[in-house]
């Protein structure tokens, strides 16, 4: 557990020495908020559905942003050559990888808090009082659930070598698949499917059930099921991570796949 | 002149091939405008006025401009990054002309986006997409990656002052599609706003295109549309030259034109 | 005495601070002194050479010559030209190299990065394809040229950063650490290009950490430390300032720091350097008073531990150390 705390601090840490107040409040905050004005302009143009389909998906969708400082918190170690010595280490795995993600959830709550904020003070977005716990569980959930993607998304990367246009690109499929500016209902229906196996589905599902007045049971289901997916992405990049590391090892590659 | 020209070209050149290959180009080009392209069709198809080639201009031009903004600023990250940029800044020769002629290689470049986004409408989904006046569109279009490729060069030099300059850029992004009124009118944004966004290439860029392929604009409108163009672009690589002299003499006084 | 009469390059009081600052939320700013009132002449013709330590203000002081910083205050002037208020004249008539294998484009080939330099340059157009292949040749490029810059060793892309600055014909020319990770044949290869230029009456200043180098080469060296001149003149002028001196050099096995410490605090030793050599060290010892030196020497070491023992005259190296204190 320890460790687990410690590396987060440090990971965390590491992320706020590079990064000083300003291009934290651009990346965090400036850039999901533009890009979530513009798809709510658009949808306000195309008329398909109502403004507050679109401003609680893409709200919801300003957790994709927080893919970028879990993959990178990962897959950085091997840019900074630090990966030899981390891998060298005899502290155990698990605590280590995981702990990357830790702070990260709460990086990402602040992240969507300000994003909330905004639809609701600067848009208008109307959150029955009824409903307001389970949208915070909403976004919860979708944070957690994009920390599990991010986790892969930075194992991966040891692959594919650049963690940013990796994760740009995850958000895009996220954006586009999860319901965030456009119905399910009308994506093919492969798509639709694999709209199912991505994180933030069926949280954004849930919150606009929320925020049309529904109980907390009404949701339940599908943000277990966000959090399940989340908790098999984050698996499943531990997995990748460790098949990495020992391929590299054997290949004698440790800090280049 | 004939020098800046043969310097802008040869800049051009050698950007190419040390950047042609690389995977930020394909995704500024191919990823995002496709991306950007799908969703919005989606999101636009239900209107009923609805015109498939209003998707596949705005994203061609949301795809060049993402290229712009930070191929910029990436073309001086990587000088920095190969140890070029003080022998490009120790060197005679103009840094608003060896970065111009950067940034004109890659904006012949990022004209892939019109391609690909009339592939979206066409292919993908299948529209039957027409082109009111193609000749005045394609006029329009070579007008319009002038105006994208000074507002881009007016961008660049904030990556000679910050190194980690991209997340700032990141910023312009999305308001920049929004105030040109690439894929919505201008007229959903805030009333103090609209005046604003006349004072942009881009915004002129947008209304020439849109004018051009929809038949909306007239011939008189369209070439009003081309003044202003050009107009607002020359205003912007005028600052833009003034820019980069007094960035690089700030650089030089903080000492950071080196990688470290 | 200088070569020519005219001061080709000026250096007067020249300050350069730098700001690092630290801290997330409550910023500290450090201020870091790298120059400190650093004063020098070059005359034309000369080849200059700026000795020190890392961290000295070696580097800086080329790069406010080559007009890449900005002095904080002082003035720095190239052929009568002030580097900041004439600063696109100077980079006419200047050319520079700055040691390591960044500056050139990878994806391109040597014959491709001078051409392009050469248009940066202004050099005329028909003339670029001949100069071109003039300064291949004389790095003895010219067979390579073709192939991608990625593909070179480093001798062959120091030899390449040498053509390039050649390209304009500069008569001023900054070389910092140009022989800096080359293999003996490599750097040897390059002083010679170095020495002909010099001997075609080029003005050069080169900094460089190997002293034989500054010894071979130049007519005059600066020592550098802590950003001032600490000494100036011929290498035999600063070889005279050691005359005094002898150094004993005790080869020995495993010695320690407490050791190392006796010997120093014997009244006749003026320096110790110590120099790692696999599994034993080289003591050099300056003394005043030679072979006589050397019996409390080896007393004081331990009769044991030492191996080879040799007394030899001063070199400028130790004339380095007697200004710095100390061998990087």
């Amino acid at each position: 557990m320890r460790l687990f705390t410690v590396t987060a601090f440090y990971s965390f840490r590491a992320l706020f020495r590079w990064l000083s107040p300003m291009p934290y409040l651009c990346f965090r905050a400036l850039f999901p908020l533009a890009q979530l004005a513009f798809f709510a302009l658009i949808g306000t143009y195309g008329g398909s559905q109502p403004l507050s389909f679109y401003l609680v998906g893409n709200a919801i969708g300003t957790a994709t942003t927080t893919a970028f400082g879990v993959s990178q918190a990962v897959a950085g170690e091997r840019q900074q050559g630090t990966l030899s010595y981390l891998l060298a280490a005899p502290a155990p795995r698990a605590p280590i990888f995981f702990g990357r993600a830790a702070l990260h959830v709460a990086d990402g709550m602040i992240n969507i808090f300000v994003a909330l904020a905004v639809v609701i003070l600067v848009f208008g977005l109307r959150v029955p009082v009824e409903g307001i716990v389970g949208v915070i569980a909403s976004m919860l959930v979708a944070t957690i659930a994009i920390c599990g993607l991010g986790l892969l998304l930075g194992a991966v990367a040891y692959i594919v070598l650049d963690t940013a246009i990796l994760a740009n690109f995850a958000m895009f499929i996220i954006l586009l698949l999860s319901g965030a500016n456009v119905p399910l209902a009308e994506l093919p229906g492969v798509v639709a499917a694999i709209a199912q196996g991505i994180p933030l589905t069926r949280s954004v599902a849930a919150a606009r059930l929320y925020v049309g007045g529904a109980s907390l049971d009404a949701g339940a289901g599908l943000l277990l099921g966000d959090l399940a997916l989340g908790a098999v992405y984050g698996i499943a990049g531990f997995v990748v991570f460790n098949w990495l590391e020992t391929r590299a090892r054997r290949e004698g590659r440790l800090e280049g796949v | 002149m004939t020098a800046a020209l043969r310097i802008a070209a040869r800049s051009a050149w050698v950007n190419f091939q040390e950047v042609a290959v690389s995977g930020f180009l394909l995704f500024a080009v191919v990823w995002q405008p496709l991306f950007v392209g799908v969703t919005t069709m989606y999101m636009l198809r239900h209107r009923a006025d609805f015109d498939p080639m209003y998707v596949v201009v705005g994203t061609a031009l949301s795809g060049i401009w993402s290229t712009l903004l930070f191929a910029g600023s990436g073309a001086i990250s990587h000088e920095r990054w190969t140890g070029t940029l003080e022998l490009l800044a120790a060197s005679p020769a103009s840094f608003f002309v060896v970065i111009g002629g950067k940034l004109a290689g890659t904006t012949i470049f990022s004209l892939g986006s019109l391609v690909l986004a009339f592939g979206i409408g066409a292919v993908l989904f299948g529209y039957p997409v027409k082109i009111a006046e193609p000749g005045l569109l394609a006029l329009s279009l070579v007008f319009a990656a002038v105006a994208l490729w000074a507002t881009g060069v007016f961008f660049a030099p904030l990556a000679i002052l910050w190194r980690t300059v991209g997340v700032f850029l990141l910023v312009f992004e999305y308001p920049v599609f929004a105030l040109s009124g690439f894929l919505f009118p201008v007229l959903l944004l805030p009333n103090w706003i609209v005046p604003i966004t006349n004072l942009l290439p881009p915004y002129w860029a947008a209304v020439a295109m849109h004018g051009a392929a929809s038949g909306d604009l007239d011939t008189p409108g369209l070439i009003r549309a081309w003044f202003f163009l050009f107009l607002t672009g020359g205003v912007l690589l005028f600052i833009a030259h003034r820019l980069f002299d007094e960035v690089l003499t700030r650089a030089r006084r903080a000492g950071t034109l080196a990688l470290s | 005495m200088l070569r020519g009469s005219v001061g080709a390059i000026e250096l007067r009081d020249v300050r350069r601070l730098f700001r690092t600052t630290t801290g997330t939320l409550r910023r500290h700013t450090k201020e870091i002194v790298a120059l400190d009132g650093l004063s020098l002449e070059v005359g034309e013709g000369e080849l200059f050479g700026i000795l020190g330590p890392n961290g000295a203000g070696k580097t800086t002081t080329i790069k406010v010559l080559t007009t890449l910083l900005i002095p904080t205050s002082g003035t720095a002037s190239v052929l009568g030209l002030d580097v900041v208020r004439d600063a696109k004249e100077v980079r006419r008539k200047i050319g520079f190299v700055f040691g390591g294998e960044r500056g050139l484009y990878y994806r391109l080939s040597g014959r491709d990065n001078l051409r392009y330099f050469a248009e940066l340059y202004a050099v005329a157009p028909r003339e670029i394809n001949s100069r071109v292949e003039e300064l291949l040749e004389l790095v003895g490029l010219r067979d390579r040229g073709d192939e991608r810059v990625e593909g070179y060793s480093r001798g062959m892309k120091q030899r390449l950063h040498l053509a390039r600055t050649l390209l304009h014909r500069p008569r001023v020319l900054f070389l910092d650490e140009p022989t800096i990770g080359l293999d003996p044949i490599g750097a040897r290869e390059l002083r010679r290009i170095v020495s002909q230029l010099h001997e075609g009456g080029a003005t050069i200043v080169l900094t460089t950490h190997y002293l034989f180098e500054a010894d071979e080469l130049c007519d005059r060296i600066a020592v550098v430390d802590k950003g001032r001149v600490v000494a100036l003149g011929t290498p035999d002028d600063l070889k005279a300032n050691v005359s005094d001196l002898s150094v004993v050099e005790l080869e020995v096995f495993g010695i320690d720091a407490p050791t190392i410490e006796r010997v120093r605090a014997l009244e006749f030793v003026d320096s110790v350097v110590v120099e790692q050599r696999e599994l034993r060290q080289v003591l050099r010892i300056q003394t005043r008073i030679a072979e006589r030196a050397v019996a409390p020497l080896i007393a004081a070491v331990a009769a044991g531990q030492v191996g080879r023992v040799a007394v030899r005259e001063a070199t400028l190296e130790d004339a380095y150390v007697r200004l710095v204190g100390r061998v990087e």
